[in-house]
């Protein structure tokens, strides 16, 4: 299992590979591969999505993606 | 001349009879939904709380394992529990079951018709207590079968089919199950051949070959899911892949990256994808589970691993809508006898069922179970995660 941390200045849902996943500003569970995160509705944020390859992560140190901003 | 119109006479009729004989067709999916159709998310479960979680795995071993499985279940349904300030019966609980062969019997049963499964004049009569083996070795000494089973598209499984949803699934359909719209949900697995991979009777995998599952009489995933090697035939489920507007979900994309990264992954998204080819797979054929995994116990373990499906237990951890997971396996195998081991002549097909490659539940159930008992540990030490893990304790049940 491997681990993400998804920086945003609000708690929202967050989605992975186009299914709902977590809340942001906590540390998510994810399968060890290549996925695409991104905030869902409404897209007032920027970027739409990042891709990440999530790997070598524990739940001490997640993989962080500080890349979400408002629009 | 008489003779002569006899014999014209009778085999018009047989030829009749031959080709009537075909497999009962699964429906053509007119369009891709994916929100309808037999899926988790669109069962309800009123008096069953998503924050408990629990999970049946009932395995394969006949009709050992079918009156194990009702066993668990009666247990279940007398166990009560406090959950959430209510007193509840666990069974209400159950969220999930996954079934192998003879598993699948009682879990479908009890799917479809829920308390008749505690009714001695109900499940007990039409199925355990029954001879279901000497029946349908019955219909093979039927002449009228012998024609029947003369034409390619109608097998010895589709005997079993019919017998099963006559006399004990009394002719429902996943229609059925769709229309109860009640968890727990089903997940009755056979084994694709081609692939070596589990196929699940649910509509995520008809997604893939475009058809709907809501017109497939339950009994047939049943045959399919008991379908043991040399003793029947295939079931067919035709292939209509690329007729219902399909697109590919977003983590098959993903993990056809994974080569190197997620094997198994990858490895998922391989399997799928062959469904996608109409062209080369017109036909799906299934075997028993137990090829696969007898145990039934590999789509829950994807669902605590993975966040690739629509289940995805993972992913309502993440969202803090399960507190706590019960996984329940429910597993009927024996000790192996060794008994051809003890002189050199070859056991042949009449010890088929001895073969360890018909018998894969030995390596998969300590395979699953430390990868079950190692998920659950890390949640667990990550603080996030309310299970406890009790000390495991696995014996076999004795061979009767």
């Amino acid at each position: 299992m491997e681990y993400v941390f998804i920086n945003y200045l609000t708690g929202r849902l967050v989605r992975v590979d186009g299914k709902d996943w977590g809340i942001t500003n906590s540390t998510l569970m994810v399968e060890k591969g290549h996925h695409i995160f991104d905030l869902g509705e409404p897209p007032n944020y920027q970027p739409a999505s990042v891709q990440a390859v999530v790997q070598n992560t524990t739940i001490i140190s997640p993989l962080i993606i500080n890349d979400f901003q408002p629009s | 001349m008489n003779k002569l119109l006899q014999s014209v006479f009778v085999t018009v009729i047989m030829s009749a009879v031959t080709s009537c004989a075909a497999y009962p067709v699964n429906p053509q999916l007119a369009q891709y939904n994916p929100s309808s159709g037999y899926r988790y998310e669109n069962l309800k479960a009123p008096a069953n709380s998503e924050s408990l979680f629990v999970i049946l795995t009932f395995s394969g071993g006949g009709t050992r394992a079918a009156a194990l499985s009702y066993g668990v279940m009666e247990r279940l349904r007398n166990t009560k529990i406090q959950w959430e300030g209510q007193e509840r019966r666990l069974l209400d609980e159950v969220d999930v079951i996954s079934s192998v062969s003879g598993g699948s019997f009682t879990a479908a049963y009890y799917g479809l018709f829920r308390e008749e499964l505690f009714d001695p004049e109900k499940y007990e009569k039409v199925f355990l207590y029954r001879d279901i083996q000497g029946e349908l070795i019955a219909s093979l000494f039927n002449p009228i079968n012998w024609f029947r089973l003369a034409s390619s598209g109608f097998g010895r499984i589709e005997l079993a089919a019919e017998l099963y949803d006559r006399e004990i699934f009394r002719e429902k359909t996943f229609g059925d199950l769709i229309n109860q719209g009640r968890r727990p949900y089903l997940m009755v697995n056979a084994t694709d051949i081609t692939m070596g991979a589990q196929f699940t009777f649910v509509q995520d995998q008809f997604d893939l070959i475009c058809s709907d599952l809501a017109g497939v009489p339950v009994s047939r995933a049943v045959a399919a899911s008991s379908n043991f090697p040399i003793a029947f035939t295939s079931l067919i489920v035709n292939n209509y892949a690329g007729k219902c507007g399909y697109t590919e979900p977003e983590w098959m994309k993903q993990a056809s990256k994974d080569l190197l990264v997620n094997p198994p992954r990858f490895n998922r998204a391989r399997i799928a994808r062959s469904y996608l080819n109409s062209d080369e797979r017109r036909y799906v054929h299934l075997l028993d589970g137990g090829v696969a995994d007898n145990i039934g116990l590999r789509s829950p373990l994807l669902a605590i691993q993975s966040n690739d499906f629509s289940w995805s237990i993972v992913n309502k951890i993440n969202l803090k809508q399960i507190k706590k997971l019960v996984v329940v396996v429910v597993d009927a195998r024996t000790d192996p006898t060794t008994d051809i081991d003890k002189n050199t002549s070859s056991p042949g097909g009449r010890h088929a069922d001895r073969y360890h490659f018909f018998r894969s539940d030995e390596q998969l159930f300590v395979r699953h179970r430390a990868a079950v008992v190692g998920h659950i540990r890390k949640w667990d030490q990550g603080g996030g995660y309310l299970c406890r893990v009790p000390k495991y304790s696995s014996r076999p049940v004795s061979r009767r």
